[in-house]
């Protein structure tokens, strides 16, 4: 079970401060969507859990594993390298651009990481594999190349591809920014269903009527700071801050009906 | 201007130009062989945060890439040696100059194609949990190899052209046996015609062949068996 705390986290990129102090709790097994307009600081939020970014000061807990300025730790000591390798595994990461590996089949995607990194047989990693892509609905598309596919299946090989590793957290970085509303929905209706498990998830999306659907708990992002956090009924029925309400506002009207199909 | 006496006197040395012809091609597959592995060692280690480890190897870089190769071949026979105290036989120098200044510009080119791919693989593939070496092993130079296809044909006929230098430190290759065959017979526009149309013929052949061969296989297959291929 991995719960996630953010205390005090500061980050910058240059004199560019993204995050501005960020404190924010993640229940194990919660699923949070985080709102917020482009460049609020979410996706660096999301980058900061995996270690994908460092941060500047502040710490942030992720399970037994404690992210500080300089280094990982785990119950007071340091991990190497490959153990920060190892935990990034453990956070599966699915990304805005899919990052699939273009010179790879879908299912040399899939089982690459858990063969070299895990050190899983073959033939598990493939027969794993199989049943997840039959799981999306790609059974068919194992041998083909990323670019043979729409971007709907990419996306989805990329969820697969995050779930082969058994991740105890998912991390979605704006996963449908780069579809059209048709994969869209068929994206966001995989991530819907696999967000009802134990997993601790976290989705950072534009898609608020999505987020509505499948967290359990909503943040809202502004100028680098988590401006509202709270369960999403106590989110969408009373938002505590005006630029909360000024955001959803903005969505209310224009809520398609598209979601509707989820 | 005898211009029809050209096919009897290729004929007639055709030994001597088919056994120059054999050390040019054995050169420069020599050279670029060596070359593609090191250059691809000094690559990465002229991307390394170390700077003990990136600055010899930028200096080294630059020092082959921006000297002439007639130049280095002169320099690395007679100039080395002393430096080193070992001595190479002519065929041996003139592999290490065609091979170090190969290695200059590919490892250039690598790192070119390196950063040449999104950095969204990056992330994908530190996401997954891979480390360094083992990303840059299995998704980063692959698909940069793929990339750098055509700048390898390009290196391997440069490389090819540059072997024509060698003749200076008497290596027995096309060149210089027109040379020797001048000398005999003062035949200087026969003899180097001779040896032109042999070093185009056979730059042409390689090129148009190698040309020919990536396109069937890009077209037959959009990446994945390079792999397994350079597994």
């Amino acid at each position: 079970m991995t719960g996630i705390a953010f205390s005090a986290v500061h980050k910058r990129y240059g004199r560019n401060e993204v995050l501005k102090g960020i404190d924010l709790h993640v229940a194990s097994g919660a699923t949070l969507s985080i709102l917020g307009q482009s460049g609020s600081g979410k996706t660096t939020l999301i980058r900061c859990i995996n270690a994908l970014e460092t941060i500047q000061t502040g710490h942030i807990k992720v399970g037994d594993v404690t992210i500080t300025p300089d280094h990982l730790e785990s119950n007071s000591k340091r991990l190497s390298r490959a153990n920060v390798a190892h935990y990034r595994a453990r956070c599966g990461m699915v990304f805005q651009g899919f990052n699939l590996f273009p010179h790879m089949t879908v299912l040399q995607n899939l089982i690459e990481a858990p063969i070299g990194i895990r050190g899983l047989v073959r033939k598990e990693a493939i027969r794993r594999a199989d049943a997840l892509l039959a799981d999306i609905g790609l059974p068919e598309k194992r041998l083909d190349y990323p670019a043979s596919l729409s971007g709907g299946q990419q996306q989805r090989v990329a969820i697969a591809r995050a779930l082969m590793m058994e991740p105890d957290v998912l991390l979605f970085d704006e996963p449908t920014s780069a579809l059209d509303p048709v994969t869209t929905i068929e994206v966001l209706a995989l991530i819907k269903r696999l967000s009802s498990g134990t997993r601790t998830t976290i989705i950072v999306t534009h898609e608020i009527e999505f987020a509505r659907q499948v967290s359990s708990h909503v943040a809202f992002m502004k100028d680098g700071l988590v401006e509202e956090h709270g369960t999403t009924d106590e989110f969408f029925s009373r938002p505590r801050s005006a630029a909360t309400r000024a955001f959803l506002s903005q969505f209310n009207a224009s809520t398609g009906d598209r979601h509707a199909s989820l | 201007m005898d211009v029809s006496r050209i096919p009897a006197l290729a004929w007639e040395y055709r030994y001597v130009f088919l056994s120059g012809a054999g050390i040019t091609i054995s050169l420069t597959v020599i050279s670029m062989l060596i070359a593609m592995v090191a250059g691809l060692g000094f690559c990465l280690c002229s991307m390394s945060r170390n700077r003990l480890v990136r600055w010899p190897c930028i200096a080294f870089v630059e020092f082959f890439r921006n000297t002439p190769i007639l130049v280095l071949v002169v320099w690395v026979h007679f100039a080395l040696p002393d430096l080193i105290g070992i001595k190479f036989v002519a065929y041996v120098s003139s592999i290490i100059a065609l091979a170090f200044q190969s290695t200059g510009y590919l490892s250039e080119e690598y790192r070119a194609g390196i950063e040449s791919i999104d950095r969204g693989q990056f992330d994908g593939a530190r996401a997954l949990g891979m480390t360094y070496p083992y990303l840059m092993r299995r998704i980063i130079i692959p698909q940069a190899l793929m990339k750098l296809a055509p700048a390898l044909l390009n290196q391997f006929v440069l490389c090819f052209k540059s072997t024509a230098v060698v003749s200076v430190i008497a290596v027995p290759d096309i060149m210089y046996h027109a040379n020797v065959i001048v000398n005999e017979t003062f035949l200087s526009m026969q003899i180097y015609t001779i040896a032109a149309l042999m070093y185009f013929l056979l730059v042409f052949a390689v090129s148009a062949g190698a040309r020919r061969l990536s396109k069937s296989f890009f077209k037959s297959q959009p990446a994945g068996e390079w792999r397994s291929a350079m597994a």
